[in-house]
């Protein structure tokens, strides 16, 4: 399994990427690096959960490895839903972003960019906020400020499509 | 391609080979005609015995084991669908408590070997004109579709869950839609 670090480093670019074009451009593709920076922030977690088991000498009852979007779902949530403060609001959050996501991609659903804010203000920055607390309680550096999203009225009424 | 009775020959002249370790052994036989050849006649004729009681077993194993299995597989069926049922009607119950919202449709998919239910949930906002996310309880809507795939996991533990709610306006491609989930649930919403 990739390092944390390198999780790390594809949250920070994920973001980056977010920011700079598609969160105004395109919104199916808005959901869609939401959820695949989540995805990230989860490897991440679930490699250093894994990491504080095994040094404690402990033999972890999971995998470090998910193979697909399943395992890491039963993953997270074996290890956050019922574990830690806030650990069931994230679990939450990811999967609503992870059918968003996949709903966006696959089904032909159309996306509003009222649902890209909702699922921003209600589900990604929540997930971020979760990750920053957990990198503070194990010593590890937080991720750079998101940019301050002050959603206009008129962003808020906007229904259209893309 | 070989006669019957070449390879009748062909299976006596290799049993001929282990004349030594047939000897051993009285065995009773119906034909002794072939001269020269009584113990491999012999033996053939107790194999072609056990093999057609061997064959007439199995084929009453396969019936059996056929009609076992046919009977699991429709057990589960019903027990999918029975589940299933249960679980959409469940879930709809909750979501008919956002006053705001109205429930237009309930439609499944059911992935028997994998044992994967996705319950989808169309629906609209009460208002016209509206959006879902017009709606503080719009979060709450999102969130208990998690909290009930968690406790349907743990009410029936053969299925893993997948319940989903679109915005009834925005599910343009029905017939996508359909295709996914192409089990329409009856009950009343």
């Amino acid at each position: 399994m990739a390092s944390f670090q390198y999780h790390f480093e594809h949250i920070e670019h994920n973001i980056a990427f977010l920011e700079s074009y598609i969160f105004v451009k395109a919104n199916d593709w808005a959901l869609t690096v939401m959820f695949y920076t989540g995805v990230h922030i989860c490897e991440a977690l679930i490699y250093n959960e894994y990491k504080i088991q095994n040094d404690k000498g402990e033999e972890p009852d999971f995998s470090q490895d998910c193979n697909n979007h399943f395992d890491r779902n039963n993953t997270i949530h074996k290890l956050f839903y019922y574990g830690i403060p806030g650990g069931t609001t994230f679990c939450e959050n990811y999967s609503i972003l992870d059918k968003a996501a996949h709903d966006a991609r696959y089904k032909t659903y159309r996306v509003r960019k009222r649902e890209v804010i909702d699922k921003y203000s209600n589900n990604f920055k929540p997930i971020t906020d979760f990750f920053n607390k957990y990198c503070v309680a194990n010593s590890h550096p937080k991720l750079s400020e998101l940019k301050k999203h002050t959603f206009s009225l008129d962003d808020l009424k906007d229904n259209s499509c893309i | 391609m070989p006669t019957f009775e070449k390879t009748v020959e062909l299976a006596l002249t290799e049993i001929l080979k282990d004349k030594a370790l047939f000897e051993k052994f009285e065995i009773p036989a119906k034909y002794e005609r072939l001269e020269g050849q009584n113990i491999a006649v012999k033996v053939f004729d107790f194999w072609h015995n056990k093999f057609k009681e061997l064959e007439k077993k199995s084929h009453t194993v396969e019936v059996e084991g056929n009609q076992i299995l046919q009977d699991k597989i429709k057990k589960e069926f019903e027990k999918a669908f029975s589940d299933s049922y249960a679980a959409a009607e469940e879930l709809v119950g909750l979501l008919k408590e956002f006053d705001i919202f109205i429930i237009k449709e309930c439609r499944a998919n059911i992935e028997f070997i994998k044992g994967i239910v996705s319950i989808m949930v169309l629906f609209d906002t009460k208002e016209e004109g509206k959006f879902p996310e017009d709606f503080q309880e719009y979060d709450k809507f999102n969130r208990v579709l998690y909290t009930q795939e968690v406790e349907l996991k743990k009410k029936y533990p053969n299925h893993q869950f997948n319940c989903r709610a679109l915005f009834y306006r925005d599910t343009t491609d029905i017939d996508t839609l359909r295709n996914d989930y192409p089990l329409f649930a009856k009950f009343p919403l």
